[in-house]
């Protein structure tokens, strides 16, 4: 008999069971104290809440109308709610919350008390309950201690600190949370959403992210600079369109359009040439932005553009405005390209324009042979199914009208469209 | 055969045994550190996460969802409501009914108040035959496709991928109903870095047992039934202990089909899902990872997150179970045989050399070490060729491997998790140390029926018969 190396296998198993019995202890064990500090910080958000809940109703520090509009707003189950659920942002507080802090911790020795729970507290919750207040308080001598707790190694101080500077919405404190975008990759959308509720003044600050080396630090100042709606910085928006990244040439191109400064449309129409279907897409919509229904003319080339979405966001436009998209679209219907002519269907549908066509075919006379002539373009480029909902709206009389004038261009589509409608209104 | 072959045969195979089992415990204890560094990583970005601020923020990524759909009468309600109910401010919705029989076109149109349009679009992937498309009337953000069924669930996607107009697209299955944030929780992620995360899924579990209304989970009692909580163990197993130690690595080998995340214009590139497999999700992952290997300078990724977005229909009997992990069987061995020039090739990373190999010798060949090892032994003993000590030491070796292995990812997994009650948990416990006797025996039959089926050619999308949901 061959050694089967039984005392190698015995030893194997005798240490994979002490591993198993130790994970089948260590695992409830471990689950338990989770729990249990979780709990535990699930209490301590409660109690920031709390704290100022009891606030509030101290009537020496808060207004009836205060009390009223807290009472309003938070009710205790939604705290608990929030809680339970760990959406730390509801540990927040609303603006009338906010107006009983600042009452509350105006005084310069108040704020110095919370600096120096907030920097130097062994107890971390009281830190954080310290840092909110800061925030809310909105005191600039405070900053220096925010900055620090703002780029300190433990998560929930570092986030904590980075939405205390989010209330306080001023130029120095976005100054530091750019920084902070600048340095910390993780949470760069989020800081560009506080921002992005910054008063437009902080502008300057951001434009200067722009020059970053990092496409996404130069993208995300792009996004908060959209969300501002500031025109002060066309020249630069202007030089990011021809950015390396894609992201950023979009983004600049969406901070174009909504800074509404026509100075910018050359650089626009440029960019509906955009090597990436998304530039040309935010392009598209930049130059709706800016131009209204006057874009039809500059975007109508992009509806044969290789990327379908591109085409998509050009249709959707088109739709929109379908009283200056029409004559081209007319041109379409008659051109020999089936899938332009495709397209003029599916966009004069979806605009609604249909309802418009059977009102103008049932008005008679010149109107009536202009709506005919169209109709019978559209349904011979294909229109089938978009024929339908519009004749819903109609009285019978008028469907049979209907009816009768595309019997006139294509028995069958009309016969389909009997059909279709049979036992519903009109039938 | 002599009886010294026999003996030398034994002899050899119980080495190359011995190695293959000791090599995998300690495989399984490297996946299980790196899965809980991840698990922790993924758990502290999340508690920083501000979610509201996401979904009222104007910068939120729009999301195209496509919901396939084939004779999905008793799911299709529950499973559109839930994705109605998302908490995410940009979304659109594309079901493909995929040649339906039964009534799912008949509910979606009484729940959708459906109109048919003329929608041009260039078929830029495979999708078969498309007979119509509507528009809800009642929720303009969401469209049907219906389309003659034969392209497997693959078609119907690539249907829906047609007409998808959003940078990123979310496929999911119709017998999966969503949590209201997954969308947030998975989009806040992919919001960090949107140029390189190309492709994220994330966890789901098993919907038995649960009660389920308008689309939102309104009970969950996790089963007991020891089908489904294996099941559920299983589930823990595969993307708690692996794949998010993979993720770590850049190296996800599969974004479940159940949900899962991808770019459109990377879907664009790679021209879309194939249905010349049995599933299309893990295939086209691989995919992924050789374009990441052959774009290398751009840094992609393909992650995978903890978070449990959702709850999708498991097996509730033997039959049933084997059937689906036949088909599981035999996508893994068709996705290993196309993408066999990816093994151990440098060119493609901790994928090539780490993942892939553990895709041919567990999920693969695994199954064979076992029976064989198994079986070998038991002829060694019934031929005196091994003595009963040895026999039972060498059983219990192949029984702690495996225990180890799922408690080493139910460790991980409890550290993040608010998924299921203690009481639970420890009843996975206990359900672990009987595993290797009951639920991994069907499982290997499962995966040799899988391997049978390969050899025969079989490709089809098999359906198993799902159990009435309780409401």
């Amino acid at each position: 008999m061959y050694n089967y190396f039984t005392d190698l296998v015995w030893k194997v198993d005798v240490g994979l069971f002490f591993l198993a019995l130790a994970l089948v202890l260590g695992i409830p064990y471990y689950g338990g104290v989770k729990f249990y500090f979780e709990s535990r910080r699930i209490k301590k958000l409660r109690a920031i809440k709390e704290n100022v809940y009891r606030l509030a109703l101290n009537k020496e520090t808060a207004s009836p109308q205060q009390q009223a509009s807290f009472i309003r707003n938070i009710s205790p189950q939604i705290f608990l709610d929030v809680a339970a659920n760990r959406v730390r942002e509801e540990v927040f507080f609303n603006e009338a919350e906010q107006s009983i802090f600042k009452q509350h911790y105006i005084e310069q020795a108040n704020i110095r008390k919370l600096e120096s729970v907030a920097a130097r507290s062994f107890n971390k919750w009281r830190r954080i309950e310290a840092i909110l207040a800061l925030g809310y308080a909105g005191a600039s001598t405070s900053l220096e201690t925010l900055k620090k707790s703002l780029f300190e190694k433990d998560e929930d101080i570092s986030y904590f600190s980075a939405l205390a500077l989010g209330q306080m919405r001023n130029p120095d404190s976005a100054r530091l949370l750019l920084e902070f975008l600048r340095k910390n990759s993780a949470h760069r959308y989020k800081i560009a959403s506080l921002l992005g509720q910054f008063p437009p003044a902080v502008s300057s600050e951001v434009i200067l992210l722009t020059q970053d080396n990092d496409y996404s630090v130069r993208f995300f100042a792009l996004q908060i600079l959209a969300s501002f709606k500031d025109s002060s910085h066309i020249e630069r928006l202007e030089e990011l369109t021809r950015d390396e990244s894609a992201e950023v040439r979009g983004a600049a191109c969406e901070c174009l359009g909504v800074a509404g400064d026509r100075s910018a449309l050359a650089t626009l129409k440029g960019c509906l040439k955009d090597r990436v279907w998304f530039v040309k897409m935010q392009a598209v919509g930049a130059l709706e932005n800016l131009l209204g229904d006057e874009c039809v003319g500059a975007v109508i080339e992009l509806i044969s553009d290789n990327s379908w979405l591109v085409i998509d966001g050009v249709k959707k436009v088109l739709a929109k405005h379908i009283e200056n998209a029409l004559p081209y679209l007319e041109n379409f219907l008659a051109g020999e390209d089936p899938l332009s002519r495709n397209i003029a269907v599916e966009i004069i549908e979806s605009s609604g324009y249909i309802e418009k066509l059977y009102t103008d075919l049932l008005a008679g006379g010149a109107t009536r042979g202009k709506a005919l002539d169209l109709l019978k373009r559209m349904v011979k480029a294909g229109a089938y199914n978009g024929l339908d909902p519009a004749l819903y709206s109609l009285d019978k009389g008028q469907y049979r009208e209907i009816l009768g004038s595309l019997r006139e261009i294509d028995e069958t589509v009309a016969r389909r469209i009997e059909e279709n409608l049979k036992g519903k209104d009109h039938s | 055969m002599n009886q010294v072959l026999w003996a030398q045969t034994i002899y050899i195979a119980f080495i190359i045994f011995l190695v293959y089992f000791l090599l995998l415990v300690v495989f399984y204890v490297l996946l299980a550190f790196f899965g809980f560094l991840e698990d922790k990583r993924r758990s502290q970005e999340h508690e920083g996460e501000s979610y509201p601020l996401i979904y009222f923020s104007n910068l939120a990524i729009p999301v195209s969802i496509i919901l396939p759909a084939h004779n999905e009468e008793e799911w299709i309600r529950e499973s559109l409501l839930s994705l109605l109910n998302l908490n995410y401010p940009a979304f659109e919705v594309i079901v493909v009914d995929d040649g339906s029989i039964d009534k799912t076109f008949e509910i979606l149109n009484e729940m959708l108040e459906l109109k048919a349009v003329d929608r041009v679009y260039t078929k830029h992937y495979p999708e078969g035959k498309v007979t119509a498309i509507f528009k809800s009337d009642k929720y303009p953000n969401v469209t049907v496709m219906r389309k003659t069924s034969g392209e497997k669930k693959a078609g119907a996607v690539n249907a829906g991928l047609n007409i998808a107009r959003h940078r990123f697209v979310c496929t999911m299955d119709s017998d999966t109903v969503l949590e209201r944030d997954a969308l947030l929780k998975i989009m806040a992620h992919v919001h960090r870095d949107p140029e390189r995360i190309i492709g994220i899924g994330s966890s789901f579990g098993l919907v038995n047992g649960f009660i389920v209304k308008n689309g939102t989970i309104i009970k969950r009692d996790c089963s007991y039934r020891p089908i489904i909580a294996y099941q559920n163990l299983e589930y823990i197993r595969s993307f708690i202990g692996n794949r998010l130690a993979w993720s770590r690595f850049n190296a996800t080998p599969i974004v479940a089909g159940g949900f899962g995340i991808w770019r459109s214009d990377i879907l664009y590139e790679l021209g879309g899902y194939s249905s010349d497999f049995s599933s299309e999700d893990l295939e086209f992952t691989f995919r992924g990872q050789e374009y990441m290997a052959k774009n290398k300078e751009k840094k992609y990724k393909i992650q995978m997150m903890p978070y449990y977005v959702g709850w999708t229909e498991g097996p509730s009997d033997v039959r049933s179970l084997i059937k689906q992990r036949d088909r599981w069987q035999r996508v893994v061995i068709e996705g290993v045989i196309k993408y066999k020039h990816m093994m151990c090739n440098p060119r493609y990373g901790t994928f090539a050399f780490l993942v892939f190999p553990y895709f041919v010798f567990y999920e693969v060949l695994g199954v064979f070490f076992e029976v064989s090892s198994i079986f070998l032994v038991t002829v060694g003993l019934i031929t005196k060729m091994v003595d009963v000590k040895t026999f039972l030491l060498y059983l219990a070796f192949m029984g702690l491997v495996q225990l180890i292995i799922t408690l080493l990812s139910l460790f991980t997994f409890i550290r993040g998790q608010r998924v299921f009650k203690m009481s639970y948990i420890l009843y996975l416990i206990l359900l672990s140390l009987f595993e290797f006797f009951s639920y991994r025996v069907i499982i290997s039959i499962a995966k040799l029926c899988g391997t049978y089926h390969f050899m025969l050619n079989k490709r089809s999308y098999d359906q198993y018969t799902r159990p009435k949901r309780a409401t």
